[in-house]
Parts: C-alpha cells; sequence; structure tokens
C-alpha cells in the first residue's frame, strides 16, 4: 500500500526504548488513519480503568495517508489519549508542520506509554529516534522551546510539538502547540503528555513520500487548489471565521456573559469586520494550504501593545463576548497567553465565564478570587484570570486551572451554570437558539464538540427550526459524523471539505494516494465504524445515556435576549431527539453500540449490548 | 540580449504554503519530496514569507567559489552543475547569499533551479495558489513597483 | 440608529457585503418578492452587490430566521421587516 510508510515507532517513556513496528496493512484497510488509527490503539491498548495520569496511560500520534502528499490540505496529525478531562477519549486535531515531516521521517504514527524519570523530549529524524535530556526546556513557553529546540540541534527546519508550563503542571486544560500558531487544542492531551514528562516531541525528516498514483493526483490538485481560491472558502480566507460573530449576533445565538444570552452589546467593536480592519497583520497558511486561514494579530497600541496570537472564532468570541469583553487587544493577549503558555482557548474562555457568573452571583469572594474584580466585562481581570490559570497561580489560579467542572465541585456550588458536557467546556454556539448543532455537540464522542460532526449546519442553513428539536434530527449528526470520521482519518482540513463535489471525490483521493479502491459506500461505512470505534472506548470507560446531555441552563432558564427571547430546549423533545439519534446509529435506548452492528462493522462485540 | 528571467515572490501574497516546494519536487524527482526542491520558502516569524530560488546573478559568487570548477553559467543566466565535476564539497552553498543551492545526499551532487528549462513557465509560478510567484524580468519587477507607488500617489491626491 | 418607520425594510450588510456599506433603508409601500428587493438594492448599490446575494455562500436572514436558500424565490418582504445579507456561517 502506498500513502503509509507502513511503520509507527513505540516510545516507552520509563526505559527510553523507542523501536520500530510495522502497521498492519487490515488495520489501514479498515481504520484508514489518523482518527481511525487514534480509536483504534486506545480501544486495544489502554487498559480498563487507567487513571489518564498513570503511565498506562497511552499517549498517540497518528497522521493519515495523506499527510505529507499534495492533497490539500494535507499536512495535519492528531494526537489522542484517555482524557484527563472527560475520562472519555481525548484527541486533537492539528496542522503545521509536524504531520508531514513525521510521515517524511519515515513513520506514520508513535505509540507512547510510560513516565520517564525526569524531562525529557523526543527528536525523530530519518530512520531514527531517541529520547533527549529537557531539563533546559522546563518552564519554557511553547514557542521558546521551538527556538531552543532548534537551536540546541542547530536546525531550523526541524518542527516541534510542545507543552508549555500548563502541561507540566498537569491542568486538565493543558494543550500541545506547533508551529506557533497549531493546536491540538481540546481534551488535555497536553496534560497526559507532562504526566509522561514529554517536553516536546521534535521531527526532522527528508525522506519521498510515496503515492500510488502521482501523475493523476497532481492534475487533481490542480483543479482542488483552485477550488480552494473560490467561494467555498472565502469565509475563511478575508474575515476568516471572526466573520461568524455579527451574524451570530444577529441570530441571536453568540454566547455572552457565560452563555446567559445571545447577543451583545458591544459586537461591532470585537466583530471579525473590526479584527481585520485594525489588528489583522497577515493571513498564513499552513504547509500545504491553499486557502489561508490563519489571521495573525499584531495589537499594536492600548495596554497590551506588542501581543501576538492567531485568533479565530471560538477563541475570541469565549474569550471576548462570553466574558462581556469587547477588547480585541485583550482578546488578543489572552489567546497569547493561552497558546504560549499551553491551555486551550475554548476551555479557557468557558472556565473564565464561569467564574465570572460565581463572582457575580456572590459565589466567590474577592479573597478567592485574591483581589481580582471578576465581573463580566472587565477585561484586564479576564487576561490576568487566563494568565494564573494557566501557571495554577494562587487561589484563583488553582481553582480555575482544571476546568469549569471542576471548579464548581471544588467551590461546591455553581454546577448548574457550569457549560459543559461530559466535563468539558462548550464551544461559541448557543445551546438553546442552535438546537441541533446542541444535539451534535452533546453526543459527540470527545464531549462539547461541533467538529466530529458540524451539527450546526441544518441550524444556520435555514433546513430546520433551530428553536426546537424532534425526532428526526438524528440523522443530520449521523451523517455528518461519519463523513467527518473520514476527514479526520484521511487527515484533512474541514475548511476544504466544500471544495469537494461529492462523496465519490474524497474516495477518489484516497485510493489515489493508497491505492486502495474505495467506493464512497465504502467510504462512509469506514467511518461508520471509526465512529464506532470511538464511542467503544466510551463505553469501556463507562459512558452511558446520561452523558450525552447539554447543561441544565439548556433546559432549566429561558434565554431573555433580543433576538432569541425565551428560547429553551425542552426536554421531552431533546429525549426524543436523542433517542431518534441513538436509532439512527443502531445503538441501545442507553447510546450503547448493538452487538449486530459491532459484528457488522468487524468491531469487537464484546461491550456491545442485544 | 533578451532579458533573463528570475522567479520573483510578492512577499504580501505569499502565504507560507509551501506548494511550491511540494510541486517542484514532483515535476523534478518524481517523487513527493520537498527536501530536493529548487525553490525554499522562508518564515521570519510571525507573518514574513518569501520562496526563493536562483538569482541568476549577473556575477555569480557559486561559480567563482567552485573548487572543481563544476558550474558553468548557461545561456539563459541560470547555473548548470556538472555531475561528473561536482564532488558534493558544498562550498558554493556557503557561498551564495539566497540558499540558491542545495545538496542532494542521495545523487552527492549539487543542485540549483534550473526554471524548468522547456516549459513556458516554471512549474511552481504555473501551481502557486496565492500568485505570488511570478517569472519576469527585473526591469519588469523594477517598473511595476514604480507603477503602483504612483498609482497610490495619484488615487491620494483625486 | 432609529427604529425603521413601519413603511420600511431595515437592510444590515456583514462580512464582504460591507463593501456596499453597512446599512440602508429601502421605502416599501407593501409586501414585495425577495427577488425584487435584491433588484432594487443593485440599483441602489450596483450589480456585484445582486451576483453576490446570488451566490451559494451567501447567508440571507429576514428577521430572525435564517431564509432556506430554496424558498428565497417565494418569499415575501413586508414593510418592517429587516433583512441582513452575510457570508453562509460554519467552522470556530
Amino acid at each position: 500500500m502506498k500513502g503509509y510508510t507502513g511503520k509507527f515507532l513505540r516510545v516507552d517513556m520509563a526505559t527510553g526504548e523507542v523501536k520500530s513496528e510495522a502497521l498492519s496493512e487490515e488495520v489501514a484497510r479498515q481504520f484508514l488513519g489518523g482518527y481511525g488509527f487514534v480509536a483504534h490503539t486506545l480501544y486495544n491498548e489502554v487498559p480498563e480503568g487507567t487513571d489518564p495520569l498513570a503511565p498506562e496511560n497511552v499517549l498517540c500520534l497518528w497522521t493519515g495517508p495523506v499527510a505529507g502528499t499534495t492533497v490539500p490540505v494535507s499536512s495535519k496529525y492528531i494526537m489522542g489519549a484517555r482524557s484527563p478531562a472527560t475520562g472519555f477519549i481525548g484527541f486533537g486535531i492539528a496542522s503545521g508542520g509536524i504531520g508531514s515531516e513525521l510521515k517524511a521521517a519515515g513513520w506514520d504514527g508513535l505509540v507512547i506509554t510510560g513516565k520517564a524519570d525526569s524531562l525529557q523530549y523526543l527528536y525523530i529524524q530519518n530512520g531514527h529516534a531517541e529520547l533527549r535530556d529537557a531539563a533546559y526546556l522546563k518552564g519554557k513557553t511553547t514557542w521558546d522551546t521551538e527556538e531552543l529546540i532548534r537551536e540546541e540541534l542547530s536546525d531550523d527546519e526541524i518542527r516541534v510539538s510542545s507543552i508549555g508550563p500548563a502541561g507540566e503542571l498537569l491542568t486538565c486544560l493543558a494543550n500541545i502547540t506547533n508551529d506557533r500558531n497549531r493546536q491540538v487544542g481540546r481534551s488535555g492531551m497536553g496534560c497526559v503528555m507532562g504526566s509522561k514528562n514529554l517536553k516536546a516531541i521534535a521531527v526532522r525528516g527528508t525522506g519521498a513520500i510515496e503515492v500510488a498514483n502521482l501523475d493523476e493526483l497532481i492534475e487533481l490538485c490542480r483543479d482542488l487548489y483552485q477550488r480552494c481560491r473560490g467561494p467555498a472558502t472565502e469565509k475563511y480566507r478575508v474575515l476568516g471565521t471572526p466573520a461568524n460573530v455579527l451574524v451570530h449576533n444577529r441570530l441571536g445565538c453568540l454566547p455572552t456573559n457565560n452563555f446567559q444570552r445571545g447577543t451583545f452589546d458591544r459586537a461591532e467593536e470585537c466583530s471579525g469586520e473590526r479584527m481585520l480592519a485594525t489588528m489583522v497583520k497577515k493571513v498564513v497558511a499552513c504547509p500545504s494550504c491553499p486557502i489561508a486561514c490563519d489571521h495573525i494579530n499584531v495589537v499594536k497600541e492600548g495596554p497590551w501593545a506588542g501581543a501576538v496570537s492567531s485568533v479565530d472564532y471560538e477563541s475570541l468570541e469565549l474569550l471576548g463576548p462570553n466574558c462581556g469583553v469587547s477588547d480585541l487587544g485583550a482578546i488578543t493577549k489572552a489567546v497569547e497567553l493561552c497558546d504560549t503558555l499551553g491551555i486551550d482557548t475554548i476551555s479557557a474562555g468557558v472556565t473564565v465565564s464561569w467564574a465570572m457568573e460565581a463572582y457575580e452571583k456572590g459565589y466567590l469572594t474577592k479573597e478567592d478570587t485574591d483581589g481580582l474584580d471578576l465581573r463580566f466585562g472587565n477585561d484586564e481581570a479576564m487576561v490576568e484570570a487566563v494568565r494564573r490559570m494557566c501557571l495554577r497561580e494562587g487561589k484563583l489560579g488553582e481553582l480555575l486551572a482544571d476546568g469549569a467542572a471542576r471548579a464548581a465541585e471544588r467551590l461546591g456550588k455553581g454546577s448548574e451554570f457550569a457549560m459543559v458536557n461530559k466535563k468539558l467546556e462548550w464551544g461559541a454556539y448557543s445551546l438553546r437558539s442552535l438546537q441541533t448543532a446542541t444535539l451534535g455537540f452533546a453526543t459527540s464522542v470527545r464531549g462539547a464538540c461541533y467538529l466530529r460532526s458540524g451539527s450546526y449546519q441544518p441550524d444556520v442553513k435555514g433546513t430546520v427550526d433551530r428553536y426546537t428539536l424532534d425526532r428526526s434530527r438524528g440523522k443530520y449528526v449521523f451523517d455528518g459524523e461519519n463523513l467527518y470520521a473520514i476527514i479526520d482519518s484521511m487527515i484533512i482540513c474541514k475548511f476544504t471539505r466544500g471544495i469537494y463535489k461529492s462523496n465519490d471525490e474524497f474516495a477518489r483521493v484516497i485510493n489515489l494516494v493508497t491505492g486502495f479502491d474505495m467506493t464512497a459506500e465504502e467510504m462512509i461505512r469506514t467511518g461508520e465504524r471509526i465512529h464506532n470505534m470511538a464511542k467503544l472506548f466510551n463505553v469501556k470507560f463507562g459512558a452511558h445515556r446520561a452523558d450525552d446531555y447539554p447543561p441544565p441552563r439548556a433546559f432549566d432558564e429561558k434565554m431573555y435576549d433580543d433576538v432569541s427571547d425565551g428560547a429553551i430546549i425542552d426536554r421531552a423533545l431533546y429525549d426524543e431527539a436523542l433517542s431518534g439519534y441513538y436509532e439512527e446509529r443502531r445503538w441501545s435506548e442507553d447510546g450503547i453500540p448493538t452487538k449486530a452492528l459491532l459484528e457488522e462493522l468487524g468491531l469487537d462485540a464484546t461491550l456491545g449490548v442485544k | 540580449m533578451e532579458a533573463k528571467k528570475i522567479i520573483v515572490c510578492d512577499t504580501e501574497k505569499c502565504a507560507g504554503c509551501e506548494l511550491c516546494e511540494y510541486v517542484c519536487s514532483v515535476f523534478h524527482e518524481k517523487t513527493i519530496n520537498w527536501s530536493k526542491s529548487r525553490i525554499r520558502h522562508v518564515r521570519i516569524e510571525p507573518t514574513f514569507d518569501i520562496a526563493i530560488a536562483c538569482r541568476k546573478c549577473e556575477e555569480p559568487v557559486c561559480i567563482k567559489a567552485c573548487p572543481r570548477d563544476a558550474i558553468t553559467i548557461s545561456a539563459d543566466g541560470s547555473m548548470r552543475i556538472d555531475k561528473d565535476r561536482c564532488n558534493g564539497c558544498g562550498w558554493c552553498i556557503e557561498s551564495c547569499n539566497f540558499g540558491a543551492l542545495k545538496l542532494d545526499w542521495e545523487k552527492k551532487v549539487v543542485f540549483a533551479c534550473d526554471f524548468c528549462e522547456g516549459l513556458d513557465q516554471p512549474k511552481c509560478v504555473e501551481f502557486c495558489p496565492y500568485e505570488a510567484l511570478e517569472f519576469t524580468t527585473l526591469d519588469a519587477v523594477g517598473h511595476e513597483a514604480g507603477k503602483k507607488a504612483f498609482k497610490r500617489v495619484i488615487e491620494e491626491l483625486e | 440608529m432609529d427604529e425603521p418607520l413601519l413603511r420600511e425594510v431595515r437592510i444590515e450588510l456583514f462580512g464582504p457585503f460591507r463593501e456596499f456599506g453597512k446599512e440602508h433603508l429601502l421605502a416599501l409601500e407593501g409586501p414585495v418578492p425577495y427577488p425584487e428587493v435584491v433588484r432594487v438594492l443593485a440599483c441602489e448599490l450596483g450589480p456585484g452587490f445582486a451576483e453576490r446575494a446570488a451566490r451559494k455562500n451567501t447567508t440571507v436572514i429576514v428577521n430572525n430566521r435564517i431564509a432556506n436558500r430554496r424558498s428565497l424565490e417565494a418569499l415575501q418582504i413586508k414593510p418592517g421587516d429587516k433583512v441582513a445579507f452575510a457570508l453562509l456561517l460554519g467552522g470556530g
């Protein structure tokens, strides 16, 4: 088979042993790569009951068969492990140079177990890999770590994925940063990396990437690059995803003040339009990307002058309007802190907004916040709270470092407004005014995530009534999940999904790269298999129906708002929609895959139900 | 004598996608291997991007540097490396101000951009999704810059 | 901006539509089909507006509702309505 290198590395952090193993062709055909391989590896190799921070937890890094090829946008990689935030399957997909570089070095992935005695980093080159002492990198930001490793090894072209001090401090929000602006963001993968005493993964590869049919592939790519410059990707290129701010505001689904409201009176000040006009220095691309969506903000004046970071919708919204903050300089600074010190911006924003609501309700006093006046709209307090969370600094930092759900647990109150699902913080989509989105978020295997299904689409296309739910909504989530599982396993960037005319074209790309002969139907079936594999991991670790619900605010409080006034999710309707989704999936009423389905998909049916 | 053409990169349009490197290797090496690309992308954080290949210098330092006279200048101004003479010492790589030469560690000789000799335009220029690359003369570059500058003045006056 | 008079339609422009301004008011005697509204706007704002409004990646929001692209032809716009034009949403 082509595309794959056919080899991966097993790393034992405890002994320092690094060995090369063959990739099974059967596994490749069944699970494709990327997300599929993560689900397969974790299900088979993480022993039941393993604590996420224990040495036995498996941290894996996988590429897909298209990594390093000319397919747009193919330089992606995924890292996965049992999540310390949710206890379920954790993973994050990032772009940048690491994925292709690892392929060029000769490996499809890494499977890392154990814990080292002292801080190490993994250095991988053509045909060789070793653990190296990282004591001098302790406490360093992710950006400094990249520079320092390049200096140490006298090679400016080394790609580096690293954790910041937050990962070393084992915060549940800790992420992994590569190429400065790209993150394996959610579900605490940086925390797992820190628990193994692994500071960074550094890769330099110069080998060739073999594909099955290069001539046909490059001609298809020529066409795909052109499509990437057209209307299908316009929203990413010019304003970028921050274009969502004003439109969501107009629709009453811009989470404001910890998701209490759906409109923000100062939305213009922190809009994508304002950001482009006043703050964006340039829009850059990841390797192999013809779109370029990475908006780099440089703050030129004001109290946050000098801050530089890549700002997209989720980060902007959750650290901005969701915290009542409209100052783009403050938001850019907060994102810079998250990226360099190493925590997920989404979880950061929703945890700070939880704290703000708790403070305004009097659940937290100034003593609890170490003197910060943590009211909605206080941008200085928002930035400072973020910084302290990254470093577990003071009473406040320690309280917030592991996310909103745990903060509420520690405080002993406020869990009714911790905006989480499976203890992972919700994204910047208002729950009660985008209800199909909510179904997708809440049923997501990772927790509170739309990246698995794009379930907001019927809501924002006006195909359905976004203020209510019914039994048929599950089909949208089901279809979205199966296709997205393929996208996340090839791995290509979701922002390119609009350039493909049909599922046949996705399959054609897979076949031109690997030499497989997959039909579109087989491809979707593979997506279904991958999704069920991920779900099985969750079942192994105790997932039930109760884990697939949005936070209480969705059901218990009506929105009061200019646009979406009175919006609420009817619990009975949600139950119907959830059951409808399980039915579509052929899972039980408790959300467990049936034995019949698992056998059909060629999966281990032990945990299935009748 | 016809003015020589080089590959010029507009640093405002260049987004750092590196597809020029991928494409170059596909057409020269018949495989995907950006480390063997003749054109090189350089990023200076946070936002400066440029893709650079041989400049067809009027007085090439690489030719002077080569102790085995393995480099000659061809009719279109590009560098020709004699594979039999070149022993991969890399002295030319050190001498070039632009990093335009690279060592092929498999073939054990040095290589530089040949501007896709025989084709209408270099493949990198053809494929660049951002239209940041142009195959053009220095004279035309200068003329465009002057035109652009004055267009702006006129717009401001209006 | 003041609340639109009952015989006006408030047009809001977002994202690339801001090339044509931020907001406009259209005087309207009675209900008109959506295509007519676009035609009138194109007269004021230029043919580029009509072209952009017709693109597949355009979102049209009437009051609180996202208009389903398939039903745009038949959609009636009434005096007092608010119509917004933007790029189709999605992504984070």
